[in-house]
């Protein structure tokens, strides 16, 4: 994790996981610039004074750093004071037959782990009740009337949370069980989490706060949105501090401005272009991807040139790092010591051909007006293809002091000249 | 003394009497339809007393023909005959056939056939229907209520047995202590008339609910979900009382609220017509019930599925209402699909589960099927023992309807068995003053009084007597 001087060991810095402890955010983190300076530092604010369970919006792009964000606040709150809990779905739910009451059950098995993991001596029937209750909902009637009579008793010791969360995320059989009987129980199974995070706050006197992330990670779009704006009344009834990171282009729909005032805030992480809307490079930005890598290797091992050129062609951290890994490892495999120009635009193409692989004519028609407008707003209510394009990353939005921008990920600026071609030769 | 039982009955035997007493040496055919069957019994007893009687019970043609030649037919007054609760073709055939040899007997006969037998002696008996000396209705709807169906156990809340509802009445009191969030209070205080009122402490359930409503009027003035379902929360704890009227204000109260704050379309207010159903359900107004539960049901169907856990709730209801009107087919029908939404939603071991089959036993019992009803109420009790703990009032209402069936099945010792367990957790569960109570007193006294043991009879008649003087 050391600061690389070979490119041997830097292509491990350049990893697109976040940055999550104390050490890598030491040796790794680089302040944002100030037009696009990260909202942690007022979110946090919000978080300490907050006299209720409040519930915030942390929205951003794809791979624009929102876990490296959380991860950094849930760092610098206060232990004494508060109970962090980081719950991403990626790595406990199958995301392509992802349901809200999967989530629901999860996020209560997060705040029962806190209670088993961290000894916290609760009123045994607010466990007992919540123990009494999973169970039944995670088993199939018959099975349960069989054990509740016969001589069984399973829940002795609690439930192991590991083989549940792993039977919910694999068991397609035990997924449906589950939601089937939480379809008509969603509130019990809320309200007895609220029991024990009400029981766990006094008994601690710390705030419990859960920080949900990696719903972007969702395998459509629409996935995303579809949870989010069915499920708003209950994503607002957990009584504790809850941060739900979800990817940008929700608030591109229309109906946003209704569901968003439910929430007691909304902080949108903002992209690092490297252009502005008229094509003039953002010096400040640039030094800001500059000192990403700068921190992770020592910058003898890339050519000035290359670095210019990978710095220009995304605009967007995790793109860019992944970007400089994989030149790290052509540059390897072409025998070269540093990083060449030639190897970054190697690279280069290699993410481009799988962006345009994945275009059809309808959306390189709306990438060309987006690039032309700067305009990404959706044209209607049911304007999929450019919330598509925009969850896709095909096309990326800005902020300026002028207002949102958007243009096309300049990953595929080369390409737009092509488009144009290929439309007027019809 | 035995007037208090009889009176009812006797004013509508006497068209009865005076027609066997004028078809002495004629063979006339008395065809009567009773309704409940449990008082097929009771009518043949009071005949017995007035006439000189002999009394078949008939299962099979050859009864019908044996008894037709016995001789000692024409030393008796009438020939009471007792027919099986459902029609057999068979039996049917035999009547149509010798209908002729009933008049030759020169005996008046009463025929005592339940509703469903009569009406297929109408549709397939024709010749034996008109030749019949005349037709008695016997039926007395209001004493259907010997049978006492159970209320769809339903909860806003999962449970499944008398230790969960403990374990939530001590969560409860114990943030009813520590909140310093009054909605929290306002939840507890639900929360604890809820247990309290599934356990059986219906002035405990009342009194917790009046007090939530009071906080919850502060908290958010008149006209907030939250008050409606205070409103309909006592509603329903004076339902479990026996006063109805007073119910159905509180009930409307909360209608009247949901309608304004939510509509028409909305679970809430459904929830709220099945509740009120059920209240004229108990007070005996079974068409106003219906209309009200069908109302319930056709919002739950537009703004949900059949996963809603209201809707085995709504099914059972029907069930008790269509069986009181005396469509038992639409009643089992009903409770059937009870049983099989409530048993997805709820389990098998499941309170709610247990009062449809109680409620099953019920109809089973009306339709004259004892067996069948025995083992409902057998499943019933079983399942309310195991989930509810054998205190409860659900346990002595299947008792004491068993006791009524086992009565009618004439095994009095076992009838006297069941309704003295039942007055016994009556009387410590809902006090005696409570309808409950007093309905089994009578029950229990009915039995003593069929065995023969005049002084208990007599005994118990006078406790009800006290009883009813005192709880007016």
């Amino acid at each position: 994790m050391p600061k690389a001087y070979r490119l041997e060991d830097a292509y491990n810095n350049f990893s697109s996981e976040p940055i999550s402890s104390p050490d890598e955010f030491r040796e790794f983190y680089v302040e944002r610039p100030k037009p696009v300076k990260s909202p942690i530092s007022t979110l946090k604010i919000s978080i300490i004074h907050a006299k209720k369970p409040e519930k915030y919006l942390f929205l951003g792009f794809r791979g624009s750093g929102k876990s490296t964000e959380i991860n950094r606040l849930l760092n610098e709150l206060d232990d004494e004071k508060f109970i962090k809990i980081k719950f991403s779905i990626k790595d406990t739910l199958d995301i392509s037959d992802f349901d809200y009451r999967d989530f629901f059950i999860l996020l209560s098995l997060q705040i029962y782990n806190v209670v088993k993991n961290q000894k916290i001596k609760v009123k045994d029937d607010f466990l007992e009740d919540f123990e009494r209750f999973l169970y039944d909902v995670t088993h199939e009637a018959e099975k349960i009337e069989e054990e509740e009579y016969g001589k069984k008793k399973e829940l002795e010791g609690g439930i192991d949370i590991k083989v549940l969360s792993a039977k919910i995320g694999s068991e397609a059989a035990t997924r449906t069980v589950i939601r089937r009987k939480l379809a008509t129980r969603i509130g019990d199974l809320i309200e007895r989490t609220n029991n024990l995070i009400g029981e766990i706050e006094r008994k601690t006197e710390k705030r419990i706060i859960v920080a949900v992330d990696d719903l972007d990670k969702l395998t459509r779009g629409e996935q995303s949105e579809k949870f989010f704006y069915t499920n708003t009344g209950l994503l607002l009834q957990p009584k504790c501090l809850v941060i739900y990171t979800f990817p940008i282009p929700l608030a591109f729909n229309p109906r946003f401005e209704n569901v968003t005032g439910n929430f007691s805030d909304t902080f949108i992480l903002p992209q690092v272009p490297v252009k502005d809307r008229h094509g003039r490079e953002i010096k400040e930005n640039i030094d800001f991807y500059r000192a990403i890598v700068e921190r992770r290797m020592d910058l003898s091992l890339i050519d000035g040139a290359a670095l210019k050129e990978a710095t220009l062609a995304t605009g967007k951290i995790r793109e860019f790092i992944i970007l400089l890994r994989s030149s790290v490892a052509i540059a390897l495999a072409n025998g070269n010591e540093k990083i060449t120009e030639n190897d970054v635009i190697e690279a280069i193409e290699k993410l481009r051909r799988n962006f345009d692989r994945e275009l059809d004519k309808v959306h390189i028609k709306r990438l060309i007006e987006i690039h032309e407008t700067k305009d990404a707003r959706s044209e209607s209510p049911d304007d999929q293809i450019t919330r598509e394009l925009l969850f896709s990353l095909s096309a990326v939005e800005y902020e300026d002091e002028e207002g949102r921008w958007a243009d096309v990920n300049p990953l595929l600026h080369p390409l737009i000249e092509r488009w144009k071609e290929s439309f007027t030769k019809k | 003394m035995e007037g208090i039982f009889h009176q009812k009955i006797i004013d509508k035997l006497k068209p009865l009497i005076v027609e066997i007493k004028i078809s002495q040496g004629h063979g006339d055919i008395l065809l009567c339809s009773v309704d409940p069957p449990s008082l097929i019994d009771e009518i043949v007893q009071f005949l017995k007393q007035k006439f000189k009687a002999k009394v078949f019970d008939v299962r099979t043609p050859e009864d019908i023909l044996n008894n037709l030649r016995d001789e000692s037919l024409g030393e008796i007054e009438v020939a009471i005959w007792k027919f099986p609760p459902s029609p057999e073709r068979k039996l049917l055939n035999t009547l149509n056939i010798h209908r002729e040899r009933f008049y030759e007997s020169k005996v008046p006969h009463v025929m005592l056939f339940t509703r469903p037998f009569m009406s297929a002696v109408i549709k397939d008996a024709p010749d034996f229907w008109s030749y019949r000396g005349d037709f008695h209705e016997l039926e007395f709807p209001e004493m259907k209520e010997d049978v006492e169906a159970i209320p769809s156990v339903g909860a806003p809340f999962w449970f499944r047995d008398r230790k969960d509802l403990l374990r939530r009445k001590r969560i409860a009191e114990y943030l009813l202590e520590v909140s310093e969030d009054e909605d929290e209070k306002v939840k507890a205080l639900m929360d604890l008339g809820y247990s309290d009122h599934l356990l059986g402490s219906y002035d405990e359930a009342l009194e917790h609910f009046k007090k939530a409503l009071e906080l919850s009027r502060k908290l958010y003035g008149e006209m907030h979900p939250l008050v409606a379902e205070s409103y309909n929360a006592i509603g329903l704890a004076l339902n479990a009382k026996g006063e109805y009227d007073k119910a159905i204000e509180y009930l409307k109260k909360a209608l009247e609220i949901d309608l304004n704050v939510m509509g028409e379309s909305h679970p809430e207010v459904a929830k709220d017509y099945n509740d009120i159903g059920l209240t004229y359900h108990l007070k005996g107004e079974h068409d106003k019930a219906i209309k009200y539960f069908q109302k319930a049901l056709e919002i739950k169907h537009k703004v949900g599925g059949e996963d809603d856990p209201e809707i085995p709730s709504i099914y059972s209801n029907l069930g008790s209402s269509y069986a009181r009107i005396g469509e038992h087919d639409k009643a089992i029908e009903y409770f059937q699909k009870a049983l099989e939404t409530g048993k997805g939603i709820f389990g098998e071991i499941h309170p709610f589960a247990a009062a449809t089959y109680n409620n099953l036993g019920g109809i089973y019992h009306i339709k004259g099927e004892y067996d069948r009803a025995i083992q409902y109420y057998q499943k019933a009790l079983e399942i309310f023992s195991k989930t509810f703990g054998s205190e409860h009032p659900y346990v002595a209402r299947v008792y004491d309807n068993m006791g009524l069936t086992y009565k009618s099945r004439g095994e009095l010792d076992k009838a006297i068995e069941h309704f003295k367990n039942a007055l016994r957790i009556f009387e410590k569960t809902l006090g005696q003053c409570h309808p409950e109570t007093i309905g089994t007193v009578k029950h229990l006294a009915q039995a003593y009084r069929d065995k023969g043991e005049q002084s208990e009879f007599e005994r118990l008649m006078a406790k009800l007597a006290e009883l009813e003087q005192r709880c007016k």
